[in-house]
């Protein structure tokens, strides 16, 4: 990063940051998760890799602040959606505490990258991709054309295999 | 240190030869496929280098997918379910319960670097591990390391997607040992070495037997020997220069420094912690010598206080300057 922009940035932190955080903090349970938070949203500013010289910065940080908001609620959601299943299928909790965080962590970043699609279109691809099923008994289970299957998979595939 | 990636180093494919290539793997997938069929996709991968290369991700990302073992009625139950709102009372109970699995996630996340979704094995950042593979090779892997591994009857081949791995091969006369990076590819010759991923570069170090190095788009290969270093990226190697067992002593849990300039020792020492270090400029071309625990950074950067002509300013615990004294004096 040149010298500017790490100096802009950094002018940004250190006057914004409490404010920030307190922002935060009103929209969650606890301060931590608002530390953390604050943090993910500095990073994703330095992640844009852009000069962070915005006319009115803190509606500049709340704007990236509530996407990082409602990442952080999707995220709560799919842990809750998870525990359910574990409740239902105890086997599933059988592996090691690191692999289940593994497992978390995929599902969230394929929520992520699968976020514009309606779940028809998510669900023709993992019962392809993920479960091995052929076109004509993902069509089957959908009630759905093979064609539109097959179109279902390319457009979740460009988005999720192609994910830098 | 510099700040955290956005992106990667692969090369980014075009969408619309993104979707082509989608659109070939799903027509392979489907019931009967022909010799026609399949000739004539064969055709479309030769067209242009980028159809393969799109080709080649599918492949990787469907096997990493399917490899992940995700069970399927967790991916369906929490994946295609209709979206709702959530439930804040549920979900902050949700949380105690999951403690652990959100300690992790929050790690990877605060790393900055998107990890590479689904590699096979990963440390998260301030963590090491060490994993024995198929063939009793030994593998350590440093802070913030993700890291696949691909073995058939032909090849034993790691892909070090980012961080640093040191290895200890197991003997295979049948099957070379490769490690492949961004930038090029490591052959082991009967050693143990470390191998390095920094944005842009790769980095080898031999400590016994020797390893050939080849830039991808380089022709040009050389055999580091034990006790050699060098960097290289897509197109040449760095010179050599030596490689003490020092600069492995990570494994140890220790961060060795000899006669290290400030800004460089603190940029190592960050790849340890979460969020910043900053280096004011003023005192970057301190020198560093010492040894320091990787377990506990923080300690590590109060010495720093204590022996050069220094301050550690603690905005956040996520943001720490060193930077000339100014306090009273």
């Amino acid at each position: 990063m040149a010298d500017d922009a790490l100096h802009s940035f950094t002018s940004l932190y250190t006057e914004h940051h409490g404010w920030l955080k307190d922002w935060l903090r009103r929209r969650l349970a606890s301060g931590d998760q608002a530390a953390d938070l604050a943090h993910d949203t500095f990073l994703r500013v330095l992640s844009q890799r852009e000069p962070v010289v915005p006319d009115t910065p803190r509606a500049f940080l709340t704007t990236i602040a509530q996407r990082v908001l409602a990442s952080h609620f999707r995220r709560q959601y799919l842990e809750q959606a998870w525990l359910e299943v574990l409740a239902q299928q105890p086997e599933l909790a059988a592996p090691s505490e690191e692999t289940r965080a593994l497992w978390l962590e995929a599902l969230c970043e394929i929520d992520r990258l699968l976020d514009t699609l309606p779940p028809l279109v998510r669900k023709a691809f993992l019962l392809s991709q993920l479960d091995g099923l052929s076109h004509a008994e993902v069509a089957a289970e959908l009630g759905i054309s093979i064609a539109t299957v097959k179109r279902h998979i390319v457009k979740a595939g460009t988005l999720l295999y192609f994910a830098q | 240190m510099s700040p955290p990636a956005a992106d990667s180093t692969a090369p980014r494919i075009p969408q619309e030869i993104a979707e082509a290539a989608m659109e070939w793997w799903v027509e392979l997938q489907s019931e009967p496929v022909t010799a026609d069929m399949q000739a004539a996709c064969l055709l479309w991968r030769q067209a242009q280098p980028e159809h393969e290369q799109a080709w080649q991700i599918i492949l990787g990302a469907h096997g990493r997918l399917r490899a992940s073992g995700l069970p399927s009625a967790l991916a369906h139950a929490t994946l295609t379910a209709p979206r709702r709102r959530p439930q804040r009372r549920k979900a902050i109970k949700t949380l105690v319960a999951l403690a652990f699995v959100g300690s992790a996630a929050l790690t990877a996340r605060h790393q900055g670097i998107v990890t590479p979704w689904l590699a096979d094995y990963r440390s998260g950042v301030g963590q090491r591990r060490d994993i024995l593979l198929a063939d009793g090779s030994q593998v350590a892997l440093d802070t913030g390391t993700a890291l696949d591994v691909r073995f058939d009857e032909h090849a034993r081949c790691l892909r070090l997607l980012v961080g640093q791995i040191h290895i200890a091969t197991a003997p295979d006369s049948a099957r070379p040992f490769f490690v492949d990076t961004a930038q090029g590819r490591a052959q082991a010759l009967g050693t143990r070495f470390t191998v390095r991923q920094d944005e842009g570069y790769s980095r080898v170090a031999v400590f016994e037997g020797a390893v050939a190095l080849t830039p991808r788009l380089g022709g040009q290969r050389r055999v580091l020997a034990a006790g050699e270093q060098a960097g290289f990226d897509l197109q040449a190697i760095g010179p050599s220069s030596t490689a003490s067992d020092s600069a492995a002593a990570w494994r140890q849990g220790m961060l060795i420094a000899l006669d290290m300039r400030l800004d460089d020792f603190l940029a190592e020492l960050g790849r340890y912690r979460s969020g910043w270090v900053i280096c004011d400029p003023q005192v970057a071309a301190l020198r560093v010598s010492g040894s320091f625990p990787l377990a506990d950074t923080d300690r590590a950067l109060e010495a720093l206080a204590n022996t050069l002509p220094v301050e550690i300013a603690w905005r956040t615990r996520y943001w720490v300057a060193v930077r000339p004294p100014q306090g009273a004096g």
